[in-house]
């Protein structure tokens, strides 16, 4: 995993610690089939603006639904931003 | 000094179960209990009005104070859904159905969930600086009149109930509201709004904002107050679902003990929570002091303290 994927990851299980993540092919499936439900996503959603201090309008939010997903979003906000993980 | 002396309530007897609801919008068992928190929404019949909640809540305020209420001299009625087109106001139509004095001051105010807040300070204040001695304060949002039963955001949360809230002056026993803060942001309102007569809300753009707004206006209070968290008997927060109010406990550090939930076998009564809350603790006297914060249409938000005076 990049470093960025290991702190979407890192996130994900603080906000559900049952979220099953074994392997990096787990941030291709949905968030509901690694444990997440979508009020958990939401809480996912939220620490990672807050953590990258980026904003996430809420018409992408529904478009994120795996962390891959999650982490290309974050990746080109924070390049826009001119800013690194 | 201005106190909370008592408060009633009406649930009507109507049920949604969310459980009958598990096809349709895909939920698990799980997700109801610990997430929703809401296994049954509150559903007034057809024929009940936002007004008549009202009556019932104030007839059960009178059972729980033990007397009638004699010289009501203001009455306020916090509600978004109101009889008829709200015209006339539907505090004027409960103060023809009480039959009360002439003399009593009678107006709605306009809020959602931060609304029982609101209504406390301009209760007080409103009671205060005109001399009145025994307000009123009912919440009474039926949102069924609004819901589309096809909106997994909203159909499995809101349910409809009323309260009344009886604030005198020199109350001996009862609680003082305040100090309050408030907060709004205006430009953020659409994300839960009734758009031609139909309820729509973002949970997102809600959850995000109540989950910062909420804790920040919540310390701020507390400093301004001289307290700390550890000074507080109880927090209690609008039950905008147990998710939401689980998460404001987690990011102010609180324990579970002192947040209450109430939502199983009624769900978000808007302007209501709060009020069904409080009404079971104002009679235990181990409790000195009650912090309330209430957030969501607006988006507007509120808080403040009650404090039974020594």
């Amino acid at each position: 995993m990049t470093p960025l994927q290991q702190k979407l990851t890192q996130i994900t299980i603080d906000v559900h610690n049952s979220a099953t993540i074994r392997d990096s092919a787990d941030l291709d499936r949905k968030f509901s089939e690694i444990g997440i439900d979508s009020l958990d996503a939401m809480s996912v959603m939220l620490e990672v603006m807050e953590r990258f201090n980026i904003q996430i309008p809420n018409d992408d939010v529904t478009k994120l639904t795996t962390l891959n997903e999650l982490a290309g979003f974050v990746e080109a906000e924070l390049g826009r931003l001119g800013r690194k993980v | 000094m201005i106190c909370i002396a008592a408060i009633g309530s009406y649930i009507p007897s109507g049920r949604e179960s969310n459980y009958s609801k598990k096809d349709k919008f895909s939920l698990d068992d799980d997700f109801i209990v610990r997430k929703l928190g809401v296994e049954e929404v509150s559903r007034k019949a057809p024929d009940e009005e936002t007004s008549d909640l009202c009556i019932k809540a104030f007839a059960d305020l009178e059972v729980r104070l033990g007397r009638p209420i004699g010289g009501v001299d203001c009455l306020v009625v916090c509600t978004q859904n109101p009889d008829g087109a709200g015209l006339p106001h539907t505090s004027a139509i409960i103060h023809g159905k009480l039959g009360l004095l002439q003399h009593c001051a009678c107006f709605d105010v306009s809020l959602g969930c931060s609304g029982y807040v609101y209504g406390l300070s301009i209760l007080k204040s409103f009671m205060r600086d005109n001399g009145l001695s025994c307000g009123v304060l009912f919440t009474s949002d039926p949102y069924s009149k609004i819901i589309n039963p096809d909106d997994k955001n909203t159909v499995l949360l809101f349910g409809d109930a009323a309260t009344a809230t009886l604030l005198l002056d020199n109350s001996s026993g009862g609680w003082a509201p305040g100090p309050f803060l408030f907060g709004t942001r205006g430009k953020d309102g659409d994300v839960l709004a009734n758009r031609n007569g139909v309820l729509h809300m973002n949970g997102q753009a809600v959850f995000n904002f109540s989950a910062t707004e909420v804790p920040v206006q919540v310390n701020a209070l507390l400093k301004n107050a001289g307290f700390s968290p550890e000074d507080i008997d109880l927090f209690l927060f609008h039950q905008g679902s147990k998710y939401i109010v689980d998460t404001l406990a987690r990011r102010l550090s609180l324990p579970a003990v002192k947040v209450p939930l109430n939502l199983c076998g009624q769900g978000n009564t808007i302007s209501s929570s709060l009020p069904l809350l409080l009404q079971y603790r104002l009679s235990d006297t181990h409790l000195r002091r009650i912090l309330l914060s209430g957030f969501g249409v607006g988006l507007s938000w509120a808080s403040c303290l009650l404090v039974r005076p020594q």
